[in-house]
């Protein structure tokens, strides 16, 4: 120990002390006068689920991602209170269960695995905040509740398949469309190697990921994080026929095409890693700001410890803890 | 209060203990590649937990017929299927495993203009595996009625 707890007995150490504490008890008041206080604005277009899955967001995401945040007294108190509102912020921008009918059925589904799987990582409630709000901590019955509700959800919708007639190529399109950051549609990645293949309950959809050599040399060395500059990888998406007699599904139309191109200098706003979409055969970029590579980011981080990366070729280890 | 900062400590570092141990282990063993040959198509085949991607070399690519394609002298195909498994870090997603099989068609030509096929199945060790002629025709049935994918 380096304090000389003789400090502490002195008179004039102990006045000191003394003045210093009223400074810090003055500056907590003032903070406390000062807190942010949240508003709830009004609700306009509610969630709707069926009961047992509603009252689950209600108890653990309402807080945050409503209007009808409903705080704690130990929630309002400085400093504590600049964090909660600051999330509640950024929460309620995220997505807002109180404004739900403003986004088409299609984002809600989106948003709705988003949530099941960013409970299942962990992620949510916030970690912080169910240290302090355990009532707000959801079961492993309630997330399977929820699993069975978006898998239900998604099998209404896409369960059927893509019976429409498959549309072929429109040679006439121009062939670079181009991203708004900047990024265009290139189609070398046709000679490259399949890192995955992948499909996806949750919207109905089959995938090819493409490596070019760095990313494939990469997996090889496995050095994928960071994955080296230089590394692209190119995921090519088509909707699913109907399945057939034995079982087989194959890709219908062509849905859309995404890029990930490394570049730590360049794409220093998201992890170092460049996003484009290109939906359609008309291959029509996707994102009205740059900003919309942020969106891209933040669901990738899910997979920070591959390097950003979901769709890489793993074995599962024998023993799995989880 | 000071006990729940150190619960939540503690689950902290239970939390960090988990994910050490699913640690990631790459397998780039389950990636197929050969150059000169190319994606015709892939499927994949939930009652079975399998996934398949057919390739070819550029003859059987520029041949993707209606029906069924048209066996010409000169073409490759191969076609790769390997077990399918949950994508281990996104619910409701599905991802290619190990390579099961390995189906390799080549067209050839014989003395008068008899196109002859010569179809056989290996696995990931390149070991050949045993079919029977009828398993033959009709995995080759299953490769020629292959419709190519739309790529844009
Ligand atoms: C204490 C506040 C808080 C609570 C409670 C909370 N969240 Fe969040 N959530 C946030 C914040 C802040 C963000 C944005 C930053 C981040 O991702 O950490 C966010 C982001 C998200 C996102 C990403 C959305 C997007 O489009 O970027 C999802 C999905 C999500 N939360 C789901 C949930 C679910 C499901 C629950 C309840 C089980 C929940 N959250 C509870 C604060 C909260
Ligand atoms: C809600 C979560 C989410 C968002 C948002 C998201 N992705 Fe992904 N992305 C995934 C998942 C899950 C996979 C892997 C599963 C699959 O689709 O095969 C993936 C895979 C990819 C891949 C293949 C490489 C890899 O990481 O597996 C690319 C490329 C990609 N996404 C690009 C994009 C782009 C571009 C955007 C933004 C326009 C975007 N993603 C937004 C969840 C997301």
């Amino acid at each position: 120990m380096f304090i000389d707890m003789n400090f502490f007995q002195s008179n004039s150490s102990r006045k000191l002390t003394g003045i210093i504490l009223i400074i810090l008890f003055a500056g907590l008041i003032g903070m406390q006068v000062a807190t942010p206080s949240i508003q709830n604005p009004a609700v306009s277009g509610e969630f709707k689920a069926p009961k047992e899955i509603k009252s689950i967001f209600e108890r653990s995401c309402y807080d945050c991602h409503s209007n009808e945040t409903k705080l704690q007294w130990f929630d309002k108190l400085a400093p504590f209170s600049y964090m909660v509102a600051a999330d509640v912020r950024e929460a309620r921008k995220r997505y807002n269960f109180s404004t739900w009918d403003s986004i088409s059925p299609a984002d809600q589904e989106v948003k709705l695995w988003y949530m099941v799987n960013m409970i299942e990582a962990g992620k949510m409630p916030l970690p912080q905040y169910t240290a302090v709000h355990r009532k707000a901590r959801i079961t492993d019955e309630e997330l399977s509740l929820l699993k069975t509700y978006v898998t239900q959800l998604s099998h209404r919708n896409h369960g059927a398949g893509d019976t429409a007639k498959i549309k072929v190529v429109n040679k006439s399109i121009a062939s670079r469309p181009k991203s708004i950051n900047g990024i265009s549609y290139f189609d070398d990645y046709k000679s490259w190697k399949v890192i995955a293949s992948t499909n996806r309950l949750d919207n109905g959809t089959m995938r090819l990921v493409y490596g070019n050599d760095i990313t494939v040399k990469a997996i090889n060395e496995k050095t994928i994080n960071p994955w080296p500059d230089g590394a692209i990888i190119v995921k090519v998406v088509w909707n699913m026929q109907p399945e057939d007699g034995e079982g087989t599904t194959k890709p219908g139309n062509f849905n859309n095409v995404q890029m990930m191109i490394k570049d730590s200098k360049k794409f220093t706003d998201t992890e170092g890693w460049g996003f484009a979409r290109f939906n359609g055969l008309e291959l029509k970029p996707y994102g009205n700001t740059v900003a919309f590579a942020v969106s891209c980011i933040n669901c990738h981080r899910l997979v920070s410890k591959n390097g950003f990366v979901f769709d890489i070729p793993t074995r599962t280890p024998e023993l799995a803890i989880k | 209060m000071k006990i729940k900062i150190l619960q939540c400590f503690i689950a902290h570092f239970i939390l960090a203990g988990c994910t050490h141990a699913d640690k990631t282990i790459l397998a780039p063993e389950f990636v197929f590649g050969e150059e000169n040959l190319h994606v015709i198509t892939s499927g994949f085949n939930r009652r079975k937990s399998t996934n398949f991607t057919l390739y070819g070399n550029a003859i059987a690519i520029n041949n993707g017929s209606d029906s069924s394609r048209s066996l010409l002298p000169g073409q490759v195909y191969k076609l790769v299927t390997w077990k399918q498994k949950p994508n281990p870090y996104w619910f409701g997603g599905y991802i290619n495993d190990e390579i099961l099989t390995i189906e390799i068609l080549k067209v050839s030509q014989s003395g008068n203009r008899v196109v002859q096929t010569d179809y056989h199945v290996e696995n990931s060790k390149k070991e050949i595996l045993h079919r029977n002629d009828s398993e033959k025709q009709s995995r080759i049935k299953f490769i020629r009625e292959q419709k190519a994918s739309v790529f844009p």
